[in-house]
């Protein structure tokens, strides 16, 4: 796996000009699943509904609304959502540089350094490559109904030149669209 | 010099036992009007550390002592055990040094009017809040002898209160014998800085006092209640006062844990929609917090709890006198949370909360005791 | 200077303090070992003050750190040399609530409890509740992501805030939602430490106040007893609404201030709160009960007050250690629960190296420890050790795959511990997201994000996967 990764770090080194997708991204499955901390670590590239499959062997589910399941978790991420959000522990990333980072953990609580794990949720795969996701999760029993998050585009100029700006961070070469 | 040092000493210990956590911002008076941490437990203890330290203080830091209701909300917060109100007083009598002459003899004007019977009575007539109502009452059967403290400004003001504590007491059989009112237990020269005072009071009561047989000393207000229990710690324990003080101290109850030992169900009671208003001595200084409420919820009084009530109510000794305005803030919170339930009387404990709410209650405000010597 | 020139003649009499006897209470927060007195501080009333220092600071590149009520356990709240220290604690009002959709819009300045004791006759509380909710303000909240006894299940500070308004160094006004699409600024806010603007407002999510909540309270013979029953309780797919752990000496302290009836001959103390339906509480207690069976002893709250006062001690037991020595350092370290056990066993080893007592606090349910390392500043060499120790538990539990801090917030105090779980590529992402907001560091700067020097200096760069016990393994 580490091998993947170094791949991916090369390819985007490269690159003048990237689109993440799951197909592109290739890599997939879960890496660490301990039901008794609630806590699952996925490669971004895994479906969704494999995840569910696994989680339901213990009886425990993603505690966000899921639209399809037929869809990468890394592409659920890249969309984002808030109560998505809420659950996400910590990535790893490989940003336009090809430098292969790390943000947050497996743990609940973690507030060293800024939350750049839930910063990256709603990036839309323009500010860098998700390559694993944990979450947070929960027992089936404790689940009420999910709906469906509200999402509003945001007018304020200072807000998209915030993002603008924090677009450069990651990607300063501008590679990802 | 020497007693400084001996402050100094104490002030450290009491000093090094503050974590810094903040917690008693949240329940200080003071604090939560100003949203000054100079005006919290925690400021004002940085504020005493500097002055004792290297005697860094001016004007600024007396009026942010001077602030201080010595409620002792504090205390009853602070989870690191640190004796505030111990720490403010050395802290008080150390800054006097720099006090305004002006502001000297206004204070030292006001205690002495306040301790001298004879200046007071003439003038404190005036302001009086209420009559003695009722006939005295004898003891049918003898089982004990108490000792009530009369204050030094409730006998003018409020001579019910002791009146009915004097029925109450000889209808379960025990003879009372009141202090006269020039014996005041020290309070307002304690607070107020005149520590050299108080102690000449405090020894001349202890002495006394201890003359009287009684096995318990029972205090009606509060803050004189609070006043005499910490006799003991205003002597190091080798000074021969320090033993006569505790004796003394053993001895004192505040009425309601007194009362609250007996039977009662032969008490006849005002029957009335009440509201109580614990008094800070009584809950942080005494921590005697929710006594009076059992008994008076064992009575059949039905109370709604009141929002605050670990608040002062702005009366705090003299600061009604010193700090109107902040005293005012308080006392108008203090009554919109009294009177939420639409009571018909508001309960207290002690004389400065009872007389300082009065001046701005639409009904009447009493001492609790009082419900329990109805004679109508 | 120019900065106190212009704030006390620009800005209203009384609320700037200058000089040394005034500034000198506020030169640190609630971790009083770092101390540093600021310039000025300045108690605002209204935005367009905080607007006015902002506008001040940022001509005279004067720093400015934002101050609630001052009960940070990091020294977030600590000024900076030749700083402003702009304090928000006169903003104390709750400005609307709107039951329907459970929400309160509330002042950076609001007391964590005060806005429960807002909404409560409304069947609503706001859920995190750090020790020291009492006192501590809801900016602060926000700016560390707190966390408290019940967010096992309730969540932390940035899982509560629906939206802010904050200030930029510039002084203009930002609104963020949970609703916006697309980057998470909401939660990049949340934990920010003040380094990247200033928040003005609040809109925080209430929940309903359960029907029923009981605590059981079980003592242990030994503290991997203990842990182990954390791990099981969560096994059996019960999330409690909090699940706190204190060892024997915590214990002690405690009930020395709260006087709850701990039982004081157990090695290890856990309260277990379960909230819900009646019929909820019911089945998750006897769950429960059955779990405990091998506990020493085991007692479950009858009454609300009761329950209160179960908590009240745990509450009080930081500042409570405060009687049993005069100066104690609070660690923050969060580690995968399956580790918990061992971690305990480590300090204890650790302890018994250096000589320092040990009273152990913890949020079991979440991994996250807080041992309180006893110590006498007054003792020559006694607080170096102590960091010494300090900084063995914070890499320990990175190395167990967990965090420095799990919600007390880096501040002054961790920055060295910073440099273990973060490479300098990763700490250099966190130094351009703060130059996207305030490019000239002028908000809380060097606090937070260690400087890479200081990482290089100290030559405790993150370690990389190889020197781990298990290389095969990817870590966090």
């Amino acid at each position: 796996m580490p091998d993947r990764i170094n791949q991916l770090q090369q390819l985007i080194k490269d690159a003048n000009n990237l689109h993440i997708n799951s197909e592109w991204l290739a890599h997939a499955g879960v890496i660490e699943y301990f039901p008794e901390e609630l806590v699952i670590t996925i490669k971004a590239g895994t479906k969704i509904s494999n995840i569910q499959t696994e989680l339901a062997k213990h009886n425990q589910m993603l505690p966000f609304f899921i639209k399809t399941a037929d869809m990468s978790i890394g592409a659920a991420y890249a969309q984002g959502a808030q109560d998505l959000s809420d659950c996400v522990l910590g990535v790893k990333i490989i940003d336009g540089t090809g430098a292969y980072l790390n943000f947050g953990g497996q743990v609940m609580k973690n507030v060293s350094g800024y939350d750049v794990a839930r910063l990256l949720s709603g990036s839309k795969g323009k500010l860098a490559v998700i390559t694993q996701i944990s979450f947070k999760v929960m027992p089936i029993s404790y689940m009420t109904q999910l709906s469906a998050p509200i999402k509003r585009a945001t007018t304020s100029q200072l807000h998209q030149h915030i993002e603008q700006k924090l677009k450069q961070v990651f990607d300063p070469r501008g590679i990802f669209n | 010099m020497q007693t400084i040092d001996i402050q100094n000493l104490k002030a450290n210990d009491i000093i090094r036992k503050c974590v810094h956590c903040g917690f008693c911002l949240a329940t200080c008076p003071t604090y939560q009007l100003l949203g000054d941490e100079l005006d919290s437990p925690r400021g004002r203890i940085y504020l005493i550390k500097s002055a004792l330290e290297n005697h860094h203080f001016s004007k600024k830091s007396i009026i942010h002592l001077d602030r201080c209701l010595t409620c002792r909300s504090c205390e009853t917060t602070c989870p690191s055990g640190v004796e505030y109100g111990q720490l403010i007083d050395i802290g008080r009598e150390f800054i006097e040094q720099k006090r305004p002459l002006w502001q000297k003899v206004y204070r030292y004007f006001v205690r002495q009017f306040l301790t001298t019977p004879i200046l007071f009575n003439t003038i404190g007539l005036i302001f009086r809040h209420s009559k003695i109502k009722g006939k005295p009452i004898k003891p049918i059967v003898k089982i004990g002898k108490v000792l009530l403290l009369g204050g030094c400004v409730q006998p003018v003001l409020a001579p019910n209160i002791n009146h009915s504590i004097k029925n109450i007491l000889a209808k379960l059989g025990y003879e009372t014998v009141e202090t006269p009112q020039k014996q005041c237990c020290g309070a307002v020269d304690q607070h107020l800085s005149a520590g050299h005072d108080a102690l000449a009071k405090i020894k001349r009561n202890i002495d006394t006092w201890l003359k009287i047989e009684v096995e318990v000393i029972i205090s009606s207000a509060s803050g004189c209640g609070l006043m005499v229990k910490d006799y003991a710690s205003m002597f190091k324990v080798s000074d021969p006062y320090y033993q006569k003080a505790q004796l003394i101290v053993n001895k004192t109850k505040d009425i309601a844990e007194f009362l609250a030992d007996q039977d009662l169900s032969q008490l006849n009671l005002e029957k009335i929609d009440i509201s109580y208003h614990e008094p800070c001595t009584l809950q942080h200084g005494q921590q005697l917090g929710g006594l009076v409420d059992s008994i008076l919820s064992s009575l059949g009084y039905q109370q709604t709890p009141v929002v605050d009530s670990h608040l002062c109510c702005g009366s705090a000794g003299t600061y009604s006198i010193f700090h109107p305005k902040l005293s005012q803030k308080l006392r108008v919170n203090k009554l919109k949370h009294l009177q939420a339930s639409n009571p018909q009387m508001i309960v207290t404990a002690n004389i400065g909360c009872l007389m300082h709410l009065q001046k701005q209650a639409k009904i009447p405000v009493k001492h609790w005791v009082e419900l329990l010597d109805n004679q109508a | 200077m120019k900065v106190i020139q212009r704030l006390l003649t620009q800005l209203p009499q009384g609320i700037v303090l200058t000089g040394k006897e005034n500034t000198r209470p506020f030169e640190c927060d609630g971790l009083s070992v770092y101390r540093q007195k600021p310039l000025a501080v300045v108690l605002t009333e209204n935005i367009a003050q905080i607007k006015q220092v902002l506008k001040i600071c940022k001509d005279n590149n004067t720093p400015v750190v934002t101050r609630g009520a001052g009960t940070g356990l990091a020294g977030g709240a600590m000024p900076l040399k030749n700083s402003v220290v702009l304090g928000l604690s006169k903003l104390n009002q709750v400005k609307s609530i709107d039951v329907k959709n459970r929400l309160a819009v509330v002042d950076p300045g609001v007391r964590n409890i005060a806005i429960s004791e807002a909404v409560t006759q409304h069947g609503l509380y706001y859920a995190p509740d750090p020790s020291s909710q009492i006192a501590c303000t809801i900016g602060g909240n926000v700016a560390e992501n707190s966390g408290g006894v019940h967010c096992l299940k309730y969540g932390l500070t940035v899982h509560n805030v629906e939206a802010i308004k904050m200030l930029t160094i510039d002084g203009e006004e930002l609104i963020l939602s949970r609703q916006d699409d697309g980057l998470g600024l909401l939660a990049l806010m949340n934990g920010s430490e003040g380094l990247l603007g200033i928040i003005i407002e609040i809109t925080v999510k209430l929940t309903p106040t359960p029907i029923l909540a009981r605590v059981v309270m079980a003592g242990f013979d030994s503290v991997r007893e203990c842990a182990n029953v954390v791990a099981d309780i969560i096994k059996a797919g019960i999330i409690p609404a909090g699940l706190e752990m204190m060892d024997s000496f915590a214990m002690e302290a405690a009930e020395g201030f709260a006087q709850v009836g701990y039982p004081l001959d157990a090695k290890a103390l856990l309260l277990c709160e379960l909230d819900g339906t009646q019929t909820q509480v019911q089945a998750e207690l006897d769950s429960v009960l059955k779990i405990l069976s091998d506990a020493s002893t085991v007692k479950v709250s009858e009454s609300e007050e009761e329950r209160l006062n179960f908590w009240k001690g745990r509450k009080s037991a930081f500042p409570a250690v405060g009687r049993l020595s005069p100066d104690y350092y609070c660690m923050d370290g969060t580690i995968p629960r399956r580790h918990l056990a061992d971690m305990l066993e480590k300090i204890n080893e650790l302890s018994q190296k250096y000589q320092l007592r040990v009273a152990n606090v913890f949020h079991a349910g979440d991994g996250n420890l807080h041992p309180l390392i006893l110590y006498d500043a007054n003792i020559e060499g006694e607080l170096e050790k102590v960091e010494e120790f300090g900084t063995e538990i914070l890499k320990l539990s990175v190395d167990m795959g967990g965090t420095i801090t799990g919600e007390h917030g880096v501040g002054v105090e961790k920055l060295n511990a910073m440099c273990h779980q973060f490479n300098a590529k990763e700490l250099a992402i966190f130094h351009k997201i703060k130059a996207v907001f305030d490019p000239k560091s002028l908000l809380n700067p060097g606090k937070a994000v260690p400087e890479l020097h200081r990482c290089a200096e100290l030559g405790a760069m993150h370690v990389h996967h190889g020197k781990l016990p298990h290389p095969e393994l990817e870590r966090f």
